[in-house]
């Protein structure tokens, strides 16, 4: 019995071995669960739409195709939808960044009460239920006229995105020594001109970021476009997927599937540019070297 | 913050003139309709217009007695509390496993995050695909194990339909709670760890004695937050169940716009807005005292 004992940094060595698979095993197990909705939908895009509908499904296509992509791009319907979502998330987000970086600078840098009040209050307002904002805001659609109109969803977006661009930006200015701005100034510039030479390019990686969740905000959102847009030529990709979705019990599911990988690319992509952005910001900027 | 100084003057001019916009757009796209959801529900309107019948707190009253709005505020518990609770223990126990190293930890931390990147919309289409009553592939792989006989109709069994609208609001959300959790978890000193290692106290010792301590009121805090969103948000019941199979996953917010847009009752269901606008001021306010303390604390 002794002797079959191993030594001590043996049975350290198994128990420790033991506890790295276990470690792995979690951490796969834990990526393939979580990350397998995305990963089914996407391999079933290139699927045929008779195996989408198949009894039992398929786990990997039986034949790899393109078909669905292209069906989708065919359709001059979704092209009008693409387009529209690409309009309305660039405005949107352009208005919240120059009305709302302007509108942050003032809140981080002048205490005065009246100023410093309208911020708590914007930060109230980015808390309200979209259920809620959602029926006056019908009211002012149904009674300016701007029923079925991109321009409500603007403004029903913005409603969401200037607060958080306010308030994100708000600490980032924060962040950004006076002394900066000051020393221009002494230099001979005015304050405009050392906000826009100084301040803003220090800047410049908050508002990419801000400019990013709004536009992804605004890409994403869909409860507005349900309730504002009626006709087809107005609507955006993710309330064609909610028609589509709503029309029948059997679904084409091949335009659905390619259509919400389509929806996801710029998520993806600007969250792989938001990441390097973040890091090379602030830390390596001009804070430093002034 | 910073004393005004010659060169940097307090300009209370540009301060103004560089706020306005924003408070232009706030003012009318948040503060005014909020006025007009407290006008309204104090009328009987039953279109889009402005117009309508004074009808002082009737509409208040009419939910107090109605057997949907009771069944909607039971449906937006068991919405809210079964998605929050699920958050917190994937929350916690996937940000402890991420804290630990091992390689491509950067991988597998972006990996289990990636839910809460997805739009809503593409979540609702995967999901609606998998829990298909004829061929989705979540009943087949469960046939597959023995576990179930027949597909079971996850969104279109009452039975299941809150289930099923749970487990996806989970599966969307409770990266939130991963991150905020890891965020602190990495702000813990290791001096701490290792005085208690050569106090002698094991793994599970160390977890009840330091680290649950010390991430306990981020994580509670996170979770209320979680708990106000959910409360709310109603995009993955409104497209996958509409508030069925028999108004089993009817929540509160499903309830106001239903009011709202299917029947144009704007008058009652802005008196539900603002009552569920309470209900929520309530959940706002726990959350602010706990912060207030935790503040306090540290």
């Amino acid at each position: 019995m002794r002797a079959a004992v191993p030594k001590n940094e043996e049975i350290f060595d198994i128990k420790r071995f033991g506890r790295r698979i276990m470690l792995y095993s979690a951490v796969i197990v834990s990526i393939c669960v979580v990350c397998f909705p995305m990963l089914y939908i996407f391999v079933s895009s290139f699927k045929p739409g008779s195996e989408l509908v198949q009894v039992p499904p398929t786990l990997f296509p039986g034949e790899w195709t393109l078909d669905n992509y292209r069906e989708l791009f065919r359709q001059q319907d979704f092209m009008t939808y693409f387009k529209n979502s690409v309009l309305l998330a660039v405005i949107a987000t352009l208005l919240s960044i120059i009305l709302g970086s302007v509108g942050a600078y003032a809140l981080s840098r002048f205490n005065f009460r009246p100023i410093q009040i309208f911020g708590q209050l914007s930060l109230l307002s980015y808390m309200l239920p979209e259920v809620l904002i959602v029926i006056p805001l019908y009211v002012y659609v149904a009674n300016f006229g701007l029923a079925d109109t991109l321009t409500s969803l603007v403004l029903a977006n913005i409603c969401f995105t200037l607060p958080l661009t306010l308030w994100f930006m708000k600490s980032y200015f924060a962040a950004i020594p006076i002394a900066l701005e000051e020393s221009a100034m002494i230099d001979g510039n005015t304050r405009l001109q050392a906000f826009r030479k100084v301040t803003l390019p220090l800047a410049l990686p908050g508002l990419v970021s801000v400019g990013i969740f709004s536009f992804n905000h605004t890409w994403n959102e869909f409860i507005f476009a349900l309730v504002f847009i009626s006709s087809d030529g107005k609507s955006v990709l993710p309330l064609a997927l909610v028609r589509w979705m709503g029309q029948d019990t059997i679904h084409d599911w091949g335009a659905m599937i390619a259509a919400s990988v389509i929806i996801i690319i710029p998520t993806l992509v600007f969250f792989m540019i938001i990441q390097k952005k973040l890091i090379s910001g602030m830390a390596s900027g001009g804070v430093k070297g002034g | 913050m910073e004393k005004a100084t010659a060169i940097y003057p307090n300009d209370k001019k540009l301060a103004y003139v560089s706020i306005f916009p924003s408070f232009l757009v706030i003012l009318f796209l948040s503060f005014v309709p909020l006025l007009i959801v407290i006008r309204n529900s104090f009328l009987k309107i039953d279109t889009g217009s402005f117009e309508g019948k004074f009808v002082g707190f009737k509409n208040y009253l009419f939910f107090l007695s109605d057997p949907s709005f009771h069944n909607a505020f039971i449906n937006s518990m068991i919405w809210t509390f079964g998605s929050v609770s699920l958050d917190m223990i994937l929350g916690l126990g996937l940000a402890l496993l991420l804290n630990e190293s091992f390689k491509f930890r950067g991988f597998a931390r972006a990996a289990i995050i990636s839910p809460y990147l997805m739009p809503s919309i593409v979540a609702i289409t995967a999901w609606r695909f998998m829990m298909d009553d004829f061929n989705g592939i979540i009943s087949h792989f469960l046939m597959k194990l023995n576990i179930i006989d027949e597909p079971i109709g996850w969104l279109s069994d009452q039975d299941w339909a809150m289930f099923a609208v749970i487990m996806i609001s989970v599966w969307k959300l409770f990266p939130f709670i991963v991150i905020a959790v890891l965020g602190i978890l990495q702000s813990i000193p290791n001096e701490l760890y290792e005085a208690a290692r050569i106090d002698g106290a094991g793994p599970w010792r160390r977890f009840f004695k330091i680290t649950f301590p010390f991430i306990l009121p981020v994580f509670l805090l996170s979770s209320l937050l979680r708990a106000i969103w959910t409360f709310h948000k109603f995009d993955i019941i409104l497209i996958l169940t509409d508030g069925g199979p028999l108004d089993t996953t009817n929540t509160l917010p499903m309830f106001v716009f239903y009011e709202a847009f299917t029947t144009f009752k704007m008058g009652r269901a802005s008196a539900s807005a603002i009552l569920m606008l309470l209900i929520l001021l309530v959940l706002a306010l726990i959350y602010l005292y706990l912060l207030r303390r935790a503040e306090k604390k540290s």
